[in-house]
């Protein structure tokens, strides 16, 4: 009955996870290069459902859809300045690495000068649910519920769509597709857009969970990376894998090692997929 | 037609940019004995920014492996020091050496798992290493004592620190020249303009980025004792901090990638740019940081030196 408590509550974080990451993963796709910023778009959505509902009582899981909206704008901002001057230039992907890196310590130091180190988080307060000896807590179970949801959508849109093609196209050869008469360039746009918004709605589906300071968004980020990595990046199946593989290591490392010694066990997975394979798990050569 | 090599090379030596830089060395050397404490003490962090920058420049700048990790070694070598000198009581400059292969042996980790990527997959490994080794920092703490740091025996150092940050910066300068001049850089460059071409013709680049990426690590961790020792205190949170290593890069960018004053020249400016900041506006000043970043790597690219350059040519002009 444990290991059946320990598994449920490491497939709801691991779903999360993968959430996480997802956006990070469609921007890799077609820009070819990490979004460092994805923490603290993750933040500023945590920051949206947090203040909704604190002035308004909205319930976090209805802000979900505002705060993706909120990011997608964010999003769109910021592309503008970080991003797309850079677009082109050898080295891309070291680049944008370093200038978003420089937008999340906006972001962050920002949302610091206003909102103060102060832990937040939604509290909810509900019974968990519980099934004979087994008990989620409802944060975890509707987190859960919601990021299967979002990424099944994710999915389906990518899958199943004119639009999703010309992603999946772009990322495959992106000369090849602008010689198809795609426009990258504004699909680039709209990719950094969408994964921004994906930050937005992992952001708000994890306030009932964990508490949230502005320097939250610094931790996120780097643990969304290293799903990304663990997977393989670009590569969807391979956010699935890495961030089930991370939900896994930490609910069963903090159990069997204490929750100060979870970091350890998760770090270890990712040495052990980078030594032994470093284009990560899904990734191509 | 005594010695054609030798009037050769006095032909190539440049008199007056030597003579500057021996004037700047002795400026440098005397500077202590006439200026107040703070100025020291900026001056001595100024050193090791430019010390820290241009051991970016000599793995980063000039075989186009942007790492965002090099601060791991400073920590190491900052872990190094304080830990050998609490628990042991080792004599500080013997313990340096120690320092600089640890930093060594953490590039050996380093290079075995990220080197073998390339591009933007290389500078993210290099993150996520440096991230394992401040929560490694956090968590052993039967090693480094956790989140609640070691303390240094309280001495003051400052007048040290500057002349050894001032020894380490022109040893660096003098080893980038070197390299850079040496068949060894040419085989860094090729691996910065084409890894596979210059493995196409017999250069073994993976030996070449690992042997390059430890000579760095060994100098960082030095600077890192020497760090520790100054700051008689650190935790996880000083030693592997980011904010240094990022002051580095952009003074780097700024002064010019691969060139071996750049680091000099951007840090000159950049940093004393910071410290006013810093002062003014203690919160803004990484809002500041970060905006600050995406206009120099936007606006330029190559260094401010075109821009000087492109001054000296209109003054000419005009003159």
């Amino acid at each position: 009955m444990l290991w059946a408590q320990l598994i449920i509550q490491g497939f709801l974080l691991g779903t999360l996870y993968t959430l996480m990451s997802l956006g990070l993963n469609a921007i890799y796709g077609v820009l070819k290069a990490v979004n460092w910023a994805h923490g603290a778009f993750i933040m500023l959505g945590a920051y949206t459902a947090y203040w909704l509902f604190e002035f308004f009582g909205l319930n976090p899981y209805i802000s979900v859809i505002l705060a993706a909206l909120l990011l997608t704008l964010v999003g769109t901002f910021s592309y503008d300045v970080y991003v797309k001057p850079f677009i082109g230039r050898p080295n891309f992907g070291s680049i944008m690495l370093i200038t978003t890196y420089g937008l999340a310590l906006v972001l962050i130091n920002t949302a610091r000068y206003f909102w103060t180190d102060v832990l937040r988080g939604v509290r909810l307060g509900e019974a968990p649910i519980s099934i004979g000896d087994i008990s989620i807590s409802k944060p975890y179970f509707y987190g859960g519920l919601f990021a299967i949801g979002i990424a099944a959508i994710f999915y389906i849109f990518i899958e199943h769509t004119r639009l999703g093609k010309a992603i999946r196209a772009t990322s495959q050869d992106r000369i090849a597709s602008m010689l198809m008469t795609i426009d990258t360039n504004r699909l680039s746009r709209l990719i950094y857009m969408l994964g921004a918004g994906l930050a937005g709605a992992t952001g708000a589906l994890i306030t009932p969970i964990f508490a949230i300071t502005p320097e939250a968004g610094m931790v996120l980020g780097l643990k969304a990376i290293m799903v990304v990595i663990i997977g393989g990046l670009g590569s969807y199946m391979g956010s699935l894998i890495g961030g089930l593989l991370l939900g896994f290591s930490e609910v069963f490392g903090a159990f069997f090692l204490g929750a100060g010694n979870q970091p350890l066990i998760y770090l270890l997975v990712f040495v052990i997929v980078l030594a032994v394979r470093p284009s990560g798990i899904m990734g191509e050569k | 037609m005594v010695n054609l090599k030798l009037q050769i090379y006095l032909a190539a030596i440049n008199v007056k940019q030597i003579l500057l830089i021996l004037l700047f060395v002795t400026f440098m050397v005397a500077f202590p004995q006439v200026a107040s404490d703070y100025f020291v003490s900026f001056l001595a962090l100024l050193l090791m920014y430019i010390a820290l920058a241009q051991c970016w420049n000599i793995f980063s700048g000039y075989t186009g492996y942007w790492s965002m990790g090099h601060q791991v070694f400073l920590g190491v070598g900052c872990y190094t020091m304080a830990i050998l000198r609490i628990r042991y009581n080792f004599y500080e400059y013997f313990i340096l050496p120690i320092c600089g292969v640890m930093g060594a042996l953490t590039a050996i980790l380093l290079a075995f798992i990220a080197l073998r990527l390339r591009g933007s997959y290389f500078t993210i490994c290099s993150i996520a290493f440096a991230e394992i080794f401040k929560i490694l920092a956090l968590n052993l703490e039967w090693l480094t004592n956790g989140g609640a740091g070691i303390l240094l025996p309280p001495v003051y150092k400052l007048y040290d620190f500057y002349y050894q940050m001032l020894v380490m910066t022109i040893t660096l300068t003098i080893l980038a020249y070197l390299i850079k001049r040496s068949s060894f850089g040419y085989a860094l460059f090729a691996i910065k303009d084409d890894e596979d071409a210059a493995r196409s013709v017999g250069i073994n680049t993976f030996f070449y980025k690992t042997v390059v990426l430890l000579i760095t690590a060994f100098f960082l961790g030095i600077i890192g004792g020497f760090y520790a020792e100054f700051l008689t205190y650190i935790d996880p949170y000083v030693a592997f901090a980011d904010i240094p290593l990022l002051v580095a890069i952009l003074s780097t960018i700024m002064g010019g990638l691969g060139e071996v004053f750049g680091p000099i020249y951007g840090a000159l400016i950049y940093v004393p740019l910071m410290e006013c900041l810093w002062i003014s506006f203690p919160y803004v000043y990484l809002i500041i940081l970060g905006c600050s970043l995406v206009l120099i790597i936007r606006f330029m690219p190559e260094g401010i030196l075109p821009y000087i350059a492109k001054i000296r040519f209109r003054l000419a002009l005009g003159g």
